[in-house]
């Protein structure tokens, strides 16, 4: 009985501490170097400071069900991207900067439903999700990507940083994992591990030794750097977005109670047969889950289970009604 | 919130492993028999995992995390001398009997955030005052904190402790949130083993 209490207390103590950690954490009053000593003592510690983050996670998935339209986080990406789509010209006017690419470039792409990884001439790896592709040029002093269209997961090999282009979009990427997506007029490079840059196509090349005349925004790991027809701009991806966004790289697509509209675009990009959301009272009912890109059978079964939507299949796609 | 503590394996175990968290204490129980050292399969399985490099290339974490119980556990009968066989066989049916079909995650999407809100509700009332002005109505601390009149240093214990004793009940510690006295709650098991 009385190991029964020992071991009883010591659980409890190790969640107690997770739970002022994360506390403080929020509260940026967190002392991180006595925070990696206390996570590194042992695995207890470990799990149970992730059990107090999936706690804290799991409330804000409820927050956002009560909620989601107020949040907007998660809809920054796809809210930048319908706002800058009309701002086109404004692109295509700076875009002549980069046309001389088209000598000695290689290229690959995928097809619908398709999803292809490749190895770059420095042993760098990269995976083309569906309907995408890629151009690249590597030498001794050049490693230059280009994204015609879709989304590429990069990881990168260390190495002279690499320039990646999509539409008239330039970033600079260390060496690292990057996810780098066309959506609309803007390029939104998420950033998992090392670091990307980002000048206004129109700055002077910066000179060795000489200040760059327009700041340089850079984004860190757990960040995403979306290049527009504005300026470009740094916003922090949150956990659930993070995982979302790699989430193809393993065939799977993740809703995180999305509307039933983002959901079915996003699927529909995997879809040679797409489908239609025939009554407009359906588009904002949040859904979530994860499911086979290539496959939706699971997706709509779910939403007749789930939300007694149905799907009638209609010209080789399918039309969702209640 | 600032990510910077929190690394993307944090994440994958507070999204892929710990929503499924009593199903592993359910599956180790079968195997195991006993509640204890059902909990140390599944702390040692964690453990396991965080070691784990190649984490992010799990293509189903749940039914990997029931393979490893079925394994520590099978290490941990081989090491003793006398084997129940019994044992062996139930744990050949734990993979398959633990699948269940994924296009229920909608619905069990829905049964979790109910379940999150249930113990939400059970908290003490000056912790979840402060946990749900910060976490869902995403207040800042400071608001919170001063217009409760209360330190800085007590709304982080608050908070703290909702954190906490969330935690300790989605671990199945049963004393952590009780159920509010009432009639309905009178068949419930209550804590005692």
């Amino acid at each position: 009985m009385s190991i029964f209490n020992e071991k009883q207390r010591r659980k409890r103590r190790i969640a107690r501490e997770a739970a002022t950690w994360l506390a403080r954490h929020d509260s940026g009053t967190i002392d991180e170097e006595r925070f990696h000593a206390w996570r590194g003592a042992t695995p207890e510690h470990a799990i149970a400071f992730a059990r107090a983050l999936a706690v804290w996670r799991e409330a804000q998935s409820k927050a956002d069900a009560d909620t989601y339209h107020l949040l907007q986080s998660r809809f920054t990406r796809r809210r930048a991207a319908a706002a800058i789509g009309g701002m086109g010209m404004a692109g295509l006017l700076t875009a002549g900067a980069f046309t001389s690419r088209a000598y000695a470039w290689d290229s690959s792409h995928s097809g619908v439903g398709e999803c292809k990884r490749l190895i770059l001439p420095d042993g760098s790896r990269a995976m083309l999700n569906t309907d995408s592709e890629m151009q690249w040029r590597f030498s001794d002093d050049e490693r230059s990507l280009w994204i015609v269209r879709g989304e590429v997961g990069l990881e990168l090999v260390r190495g002279i940083p690499a320039r990646i282009h999509g539409l008239d979009r330039m970033a600079s990427l260390s060496h690292g994992r990057f996810n780098v997506r066309l959506e609309g007029a803007a390029m939104d490079v998420t950033v998992l591990s090392g670091k990307a840059s980002a000048a206004p196509v129109s700055a002077p090349v910066v000179m060795p030794g000489q200040p760059a005349l327009i700041p340089i925004v850079i984004a860190s790991p757990s960040e995403g750097l979306l290049l527009s027809a504005v300026a470009p701009s740094v916003r922090k991806a949150s956990p659930q977005h993070l995982a979302a966004t790699i989430a193809w790289q393993q065939g799977e697509i993740v809703f995180d109670n999305e509307p039933l509209q983002t959901a079915v675009r996003e699927y529909n990009r995997y879809l040679a047969g797409k489908i239609v959301i025939a009554d407009p009272d359906l588009t904002g009912i949040p859904v979530g889950g994860r499911f086979t890109s290539t496959d939706p059978a699971d997706f709509l079964s779910a939403l007749e289970l789930g939300l007694g939507v149905r799907a009638t299949p209609s010209n080789g796609g399918y039309v969702l009604t209640r | 919130m600032p990510v910077s503590i929190i690394r993307p394996i944090d994440i994958w175990f507070a999204e892929q492993i710990f929503p499924h968290e009593q199903r592993f204490h359910a599956a180790a129980l079968r195997i195991s028999g006993s509640r204890d050292e059902a909990e140390e399969l599944v702390q040692e399985a964690f453990a396991r995992l965080f070691e784990l490099e190649g984490w992010a290339a799990i293509e189903d974490p749940r039914a990997y995390v029931v393979r490893m119980l079925r394994h520590i556990a099978i290490e941990r009968l081989r090491r003793r001398r006398i084997v129940d066989f019994r044992q062996f066989a139930d744990t050949d049916h734990l993979t398959l009997a633990d699948d269940a079909p994924d296009q229920h995650r909608i619905a069990a999407g829905r049964e979790r955030l109910r379940r999150a809100s249930d113990l939400i509700a059970k908290l003490p009332e000056r912790c979840r005052t402060v946990f749900v002005r910060r976490r869902i109505q995403g207040e800042s601390s400071q608001e919170i904190a001063r217009d409760l009149g209360i330190s800085q240093s007590t709304y982080e214990k608050r908070l703290a402790r909702a954190v906490e004793l969330l935690s300790r009940s989605w671990q199945g510690d049963e004393d952590a949130l009780p159920a509010a006295a009432g009639p309905a709650n009178t068949s419930r098991r209550s804590g005692s083993r």
